[in-house]
C-alpha cells in the first residue's frame, strides 16, 4: 500500500515536470513534431496521411519514413486537444512519466528496492530525459517501450514483451540496429528455453515485417546518415600525399592513411564522446541545441560521483543483471556512432537507462552513510533548481532559433490576413514551411492529401514540398518578386531587405517577429 | 632468465625511440627549449641566470618563472657537450629512460614478485615504452616529464614503505616528490596531493610516534624552504595568475548574462544561481574530467600543435579496450596498495584543471602513468584470457599483429608527417636564420626581426651563444602582455618586433627579418628566403 502510494506520487510528480508550460517550454516546434501533430489530425480526421496512404504503419513525411506509432498514439490526444503542440507533445510526456514507474519496477526487478527508489527519482528529475519528454520525440516513446519490454522479458512474459519490442520497431528508426542487439544479449545472459521463445519470436517477426519491407526504400536515407557516406576532402588526402612525398597511393597509404581507417578513428570518437564528461555532465548534445539545453548536461553534476561509485560495485557484483546493464550501456550509443554527427542525444537516448539504474545503486551505497548522502541530496537540490531555472527562463534565449521558434507567431499573423490575400509566399530558408502551415492553419487533410507532392532529395535526404493550395515554398528575390500583387510575402530580414522594402510604394506591413533575445526573425509584408 | 631479457630488450627498446635522432625530430628548438638551454648556459659561466638573478629557484625567463631544476641539470651537460639542443634535450629523454624501469619497478612491487607476476611489470614497462603520450614528452626539453619520473620514483618507493615500513624509504619519499616541486609548476600541486592522499587511504596510528615519520617531516620542510622562500619573495606566484582558471571571465560574463535575462537583476534567488562560484566550480569540473574523455585519450590528443601529433591520440585506438579491462581487473581484484595508483589516477590532472586550456596533455603529463598501469594490467589480463579460449593462435598473432601497425602508424605520423604538418610549432627556421644574420650583420647598422614566432630574442641569444655578461645588464624585459608573458624587444644590435613592410621601410641601413605575410612581392630586396619543411616560407630576408 505504502508502495503504490509512493509510486503514485513519484508519477505526478513526473508528470506535473513533463506537463507544466509543455506547449512553450522548450519555446518553439520542431517540423518533426509538425510533422507527427498534422499527420495525426489528418489520420483523425480521413483515415489517412498526409499523402493520401489509408492508415499507414510507416509515413512518408518529407521522405524520411517515420514508423509511425507515435502519430496513432496522438489521435486520442489530437481528438481531446484538438491541432495544438499540447496535443503533439502529451503522448511523449505522459510516457515518459510512465517510464519513471517503469524504471522502478526494472531495478527492482534487477537488485532491490532501494536502488529501484534511487533510479525511480533520479529519472523522475534527470536533464537527459525531461527535455526527450517535453517533445514530441518518436525516441522518447521507443525508450518506455523498450524498458517495459525488458522488465517483461525478466519477468519471463515472453509474447507481451515480443509485442512490445515490435512496437519499438515501428516507432523509431534507431530501434533497428539496438533492438535486436538487446535481444540477443538478454537471450545470451538469461538463456530461456528457447520453445518458449517461438510464438514471441514468430510475433516480433510479424511486427517489424514492414519495417523489414521498407528497408529497400529507405537505403538512401540511410546513406545520408551514415558515417560511412562520408570521405575525407580531396585536398587533406593530396597533403598527406605531399608529406609522404609520394604521388600514388601505394602500399604504406593505406596502411596509414586509409578512408576506412579514418572512418573507424571516426567511429571511435563518436562512441567514446557518448561517454564523455562534457556530453553527461556540461554540455549534453554539444551540436544540436535542438537536442538539449544551452549550459547544461545531460546528468545533474554530483550524479558524477554516484555514477562512479555505482559503476565500482556493479563491476565487483558482476552477476546476470550487472552484465545486462553492461550490455546495454556499451551497445547503446552505437546507432548513433555510426552516424555522421560527431555526438547525439537524441540516437543515444537509450543510453540513460542503465546509466539512470547504476547512479541508483550509486545512491543506494552511500545511503548507508547518511551525512554523505545529505550533502549529496542538498547539492544536488541545487543542482535541479539550476537546471529548472535555465530550463523555464533561460533556454528560449538560447535555443529558440534551434527550435524554429518564428514559425507559430508568422503563421498566426498569415492565418488572420488570409483572406485579404490571393497568394501567399513563404520563405523556405527555415525548413519544411509547408508542414507548419498545414499545422498552424489547421488546413483541412482532406483538401491537402488531393494534391500534395512531395520533391525529393536526389541526395536522398528530407525533400521539400514547394507549394499546395495558394501558398508557395521558396526563397523570395525581392528584385523580381516586389512585382507580385494580392500576395503576403512572409521572409528574414535578409530575403526582405528594410533598405528594398522602404522603396516599395504598394506595401502594406503587416507584422514583424521577433525572437526572444529581440533579434528579428520574420517579416510578413503584404504587396497590394 | 627470460624476464630480464624481455627487461633489457624493452629497457633498448625505450632508450632507442627516445635517443634516436633527437636533435632532428622533433624539427626546430622552441622558446622554452632555448630558454632553459641558455638560462643554463648563463648559469654556468656567471653563476647567473639570463636576468642576473644568482642560482635561482624559478628561473625568470618570459616572467613565467620557470622551476629551475631542468635548467640545473643541463650545466654539466653543457659543460661536455656545449650548448647543444643534445645537451638541452638529453634530461628529458633519460628521464623518459628511466621511468620505463620505474614503472617495471613499481608495477612489480604492487603485483608480487613470483616469476608469473612480474608479467605486469612486463607489459606496463613495455606500454610505456611504446607509449605516444610519454614518447612526446620524452623527445624535446619537457620539465613536465622530468616531474613525471620523479613522481614515479616517488610512488615506487612509497609502495616499497608501506610493505616495508622501513625509515630510509620513507625518507626517500618525501625528498624525491619534493624535488619533483623543483622541476615542474603542476609537479608543486599534484606531489603534495599525491603524499597526502598516499597516507591518509593507508593510515596507521602507530606512525605518529614513529621516529621514522618525524624525520620525513623534517627533511620535507627543509628541502621545501628554498622554494617557499622565492615563491614569497618574487613575483613567481604570478604564473598561476595569468594561466589559472581565473583568468578566464567567461564564467563572469556568462553570470552576468543570465542575471540579465532574469527580470530582476539582482533579486536573491538570481543571484545565489548565477555567480561566478558556481560558474567556476562547474568549470573546474569540467576541465578536470575532460581529461578522461576517450576523444583526448585515445582519438585526437590534445588540440596544441605542439602537444599533439597529426591524427594520433595519446594512448593508441585499441588501448581503450586494455583500460577498460584493466579498470575492471583492477575493481574486482583490488591488490593490496592499489588505492596509490587509484588516488594518482584522480589526482594527475588537478594542476591542469585549474587552468583554462583543457584538456592538456602537457601539464597532465603525470596520468599516462597510472593509466599505462591500468592498461597493463589489462592487457596481460586479455592475454590470459585468450590463452585459455579455442584458437588462441589466431587470436594472439592477431592481437601482435594490431598492436605492430598501431606503433609503427604512430612512429610514421611522428616521424614523417609532425614536423610538416605543424612546422611552426617547434619554431622551426631560426638555426637558419641566425647562421645567415650573423654572417652579415657586419654590414647592418640594425637588425630588425619579426615577433610572429614566439619569443625570438632567446632563440638569438642561443643559437649565438651570446656572452650572458653582455646580456645580463643590458636588456630590459618588457612588461607582461594578456597571456601574462614578457619578452626581450632590443639587445645588441637586435631589435624585435612586428615588422609591416609600412612600419619599417624607412629605417635604412638595416637588415629586416620579417613575416612572409608582412612583405609585399616586389619592390623589396628580398636577399633571403628561410622555409618551413613543408616548403611554405617562414622568414623573409631583406637588405634595406
Amino acid at each position: 500500500m505504502k508502495l503504490k502510494l509512493f509510486l503514485a506520487c513519484l508519477f505526478i510528480i513526473s508528470l506535473f515536470l513533463r506537463i507544466y508550460k509543455l506547449a512553450d517550454r522548450p519555446l518553439g516546434f520542431t517540423w518533426d513534431e509538425a510533422a507527427l501533430g498534422y499527420n495525426a489530425y489528418s489520420i483523425l480526421q480521413t483515415g489517412r496521411d498526409e499523402y493520401n496512404q489509408i492508415l499507414p504503419l510507416i509515413f512518408k513525411s518529407f521522405g524520411d519514413y517515420k514508423p509511425g506509432l507515435y502519430i496513432y498514439f496522438t489521435v486520442p490526444s489530437i481528438l481531446l486537444f484538438h491541432l495544438t503542440e499540447l496535443a503533439t507533445r502529451l503522448p511523449s510526456a505522459i510516457f515518459g512519466s510512465l517510464l519513471v514507474i517503469t524504471m522502478y519496477l526494472l531495478t527492482r526487478r534487477l537488485f532491490s528496492s532501494i536502488p529501484a527508489t534511487a533510479a525511480a527519482i533520479v529519472m523522475a528529475i534527470n536533464p537527459w530525459h525531461l527535455y526527450f519528454s517535453r517533445g514530441a520525440w518518436e525516441a522518447n516513446l521507443y525508450l518506455f517501450f523498450t524498458a517495459l519490454a525488458t522488465l517483461l522479458f525478466l519477468k519471463r512474459r515472453y509474447l507481451i514483451s515480443a509485442l512490445f519490442f515490435g512496437f519499438t520497431l515501428l516507432t523509431y528508426q534507431g530501434a533497428k540496429m539496438f533492438i535486436p542487439l538487446l535481444i540477443i544479449s538478454l537471450w545470451l545472459i538469461y538463456r530461456p528455453q528457447l520453445k518458449s521463445l517461438l510464438k514471441p519470436l514468430l510475433l516480433l517477426f510479424f511486427l517489424s515485417l514492414p519495417v523489414i519491407l521498407g528497408l529497400g526504400f529507405q537505403s538512401n536515407r540511410l546513406k545520408v546518415y551514415s558515417i560511412f557516406s562520408y570521405t575525407r576532402k580531396s585536398e587533406t588526402i593530396t597533403e598527406i600525399l605531399r608529406q609522404d612525398n609520394i604521388s600514388t597511393k601505394n602500399l604504406a597509404y593505406y596502411l596509414f592513411h586509409s578512408e576506412l581507417l579514418d572512418q573507424g578513428r571516426g567511429l571511435l570518437q563518436r562512441y567514446l564522446n557518448h561517454f564523455s564528461p562534457r556530453f553527461l555532465f556540461f554540455a549534453g548534445d554539444w551540436q544540436n541545441l535542438r537536442h538539449s539545453i544551452a549550459y547544461y548536461g545531460y546528468f545533474h553534476l554530483p550524479d558524477m560521483a554516484m555514477l562512479a561509485v555505482g559503476l565500482f560495485f556493479l563491476i565487483k557484483l558482476s552477476n546476470s543483471s550487472a552484465k545486462l546493464l553492461f550490455a546495454w550501456m556499451f551497445l547503446a550509443p552505437l546507432p548513433s556512432a555510426f552516424s555522421r554527427d560527431l555526438v547525439s542525444g537524441v540516437r543515444s537516448l537509450l543510453l540513460v537507462i542503465p546509466l539512470v539504474i547504476i547512479i541508483g545503486m550509486g545512491i543506494a551505497r552511500l545511503w548507508q552513510k547518511r551525512t554523505l548522502f545529505i550533502i549529496y541530496a542538498l547539492i544536488s537540490a541545487f543542482f535541479f533548481a539550476y537546471y529548472i531555472d535555465l530550463f523555464y527562463f533561460h533556454s528560449p534565449y538560447f535555443t529558440a532559433i534551434n527550435m524554429l521558434y518564428p514559425y507559430k507567431p508568422a503563421l498566426q499573423l498569415v492565418k488572420q490576413h488570409l483572406s485579404q490575400y490571393q497568394k501567399i509566399v513563404f520563405m523556405d530558408e527555415l525548413g519544411q514551411p509547408y508542414i507548419f502551415t498545414l499545422f498552424y492553419l489547421q488546413f483541412d487533410p482532406s483538401i491537402y492529401q488531393k494534391s500534395s507532392f512531395l520533391t525529393e532529395d536526389p541526395q536522398g535526404d528530407v525533400g521539400h514540398v514547394d507549394k499546395f493550395d495558394k501558398f508557395e515554398f521558396r526563397p523570395i528575390f525581392w528584385s523580381a518578386d516586389h512585382y507580385l500583387t494580392s500576395t503576403m510575402i512572409v521572409g528574414d530580414q535578409y530575403q526582405l531587405p528594410e533598405t528594398d522594402l522602404v522603396k516599395s510604394t504598394n506595401l502594406i506591413r503587416i507584422g514583424e517577429v521577433r525572437y526572444p533575445n529581440g533579434a528579428s526573425a520574420l517579416k510578413v509584408v503584404g504587396l497590394k | 632468465m627470460k624476464y630480464k631479457w624481455l627487461l633489457i630488450t624493452i629497457m633498448v627498446l625505450a632508450a632507442v625511440l627516445r635517443l634516436y635522432g633527437l636533435t632532428k625530430y622533433p624539427d626546430g628548438l622552441n622558446a622554452d627549449e632555448a630558454a632553459l638551454g641558455y638560462n643554463a648556459y648563463s648559469l654556468l659561466l656567471t653563476g647567473k641566470d639570463e636576468h642576473g638573478h644568482y642560482w635561482p629557484v624559478n628561473l625568470e625567463s618570459f616572467a613565467d618563472y620557470k622551476p629551475a631544476l631542468y635548467a640545473y641539470l643541463i650545466i654539466p651537460l653543457i659543460k661536455v657537450l656545449g650548448l647543444t639542443d643534445l645537451a638541452v634535450r638529453l634530461p628529458s629523454a633519460l628521464a623518459g629512460i628511466v621511468a620505463v624501469f620505474l614503472v617495471y619497478l613499481l608495477v612489480t612491487e604492487l603485483m608480487g614478485t613470483e616469476l608469473k607476476e612480474k608479467n605486469y611489470g612486463l607489459a606496463a614497462a613495455a606500454m610505456l615504452a611504446l607509449s605516444p603520450w610519454h614518447l612526446k614528452f620524452s623527445r624535446g626539453s619537457w620539465e613536465t616529464n622530468l616531474a613525471t619520473t620523479l613522481i614515479l620514483a616517488g610512488a615506487w618507493l612509497m609502495v616499497k614503505w608501506l610493505k616495508s615500513q622501513k625509515g630510509r624509504y620513507l625518507i626517500w619519499v618525501a625528498t624525491i616528490l619534493v624535488v619533483s616541486m623543483y622541476t615542474y609548476q603542476s609537479a608543486r600541486l599534484v606531489a603534495p596531493l599525491l603524499a597526502g592522499g598516499w597516507v591518509f587511504f593507508n593510515w596507521q596510528r602507530k606512525w605518529l610516534g614513529q621516529k621514522q615519520t618525524w624525520m620525513a617531516v623534517a627533511v620535507a620542510g627543509a628541502l621545501l624552504l628554498p622554494l617557499v622562500w622565492s615563491i614569497v619573495s618574487t613575483s613567481a606566484g604570478s604564473r598561476l595568475v595569468g594561466v589559472g582558471l581565473l583568468a578566464d571571465v567567461g564564467p563572469v560574463n556568462r553570470a552576468n548574462e543570465l542575471r540579465g535575462q532574469h527580470q530582476s537583476l539582482n533579486s536573491s534567488l538570481s543571484r545565489m544561481l548565477h555567480n561566478r562560484w558556481v560558474l567556476y566550480t562547474v568549470a573546474f569540473f569540467k576541465n578536470y574530467s575532460d581529461h578522461f574523455g576517450g576523444d583526448f585519450l585515445f582519438v585526437n590528443g590534445d588540440m596544441i600543435e605542439r602537444y599533439k601529433i597529426p591524427e594520433t591520440g595519446l594512448l593508441y585506438l585499441t588501448d581503450v579496450v586494455l583500460v577498460v579491462v584493466g579498470l575492471v581487473w583492477f575493481i574486482r581484484r583490488s591488490p593490496k596498495y592499489s588505492n596509490v595508483i587509484w588516488w594518482w589516477l584522480l589526482i594527475a590532472p588537478v594542476a591542469s584543471a585549474l587552468t583554462f586550456q583543457t584538456p592538456n596533455a602537457h601539464r597532465s603529463e603525470n596520468m599516462v602513468i597510472p593509466i599505462i598501469i591500468i592498461g597493463a594490467v589489462g592487457l596481460v589480463a586479455t592475454i590470459n584470457f585468450l590463452r585459455k579460449q579455442p584458437l588462441k593462435y589466431v587470436t594472439l598473432t592477431i592481437l601482435v599483429l594490431v598492436y605492430a601497425w598501431q606503433i609503427i602508424r604512430h612512429l610514421h605520423q611522428y616521424y614523417v608527417h609532425y614536423p610538416q604538418a605543424y612546422p611552426m610549432a617547434w619554431d622551426y627556421g631560426f638555426r637558419e636564420l641566425v647562421d645567415y644574420v650573423h654572417s652579415v650583420e657586419n654590414n647592418y647598422a640594425k637588425i630588425l626581426v619579426t615577433d610572429k614566432y614566439d619569443q625570438p630574442y632567446i632563440l638569438f641569444l642561443y643559437y649565438l651563444r651570446y656572452s650572458p655578461e653582455k646580456f645580463q645588464d643590458h636588456h630590459e624585459l618588457t612588461p607582461r602582455d594578456k597571456f601574462n608573458f614578457s619578452t626581450v624587444r632590443d639587445f645588441y644590435k637586435y631589435h624585435f618586433e612586428s615588422t609591416p613592410w609600412e612600419k619599417v621601410r624607412d629605417i635604412h641601413s638595416s637588415l629586416i627579418v620579417a613575416a612572409p605575410e608582412d612583405i609585399p612581392d616586389v619592390g623589396v630586396n628580398i636577399v633571403k628566403t628561410i622555409y618551413f619543411p613543408g616548403g611554405k616560407p617562414a622568414f623573409k630576408i631583406i637588405s634595406n
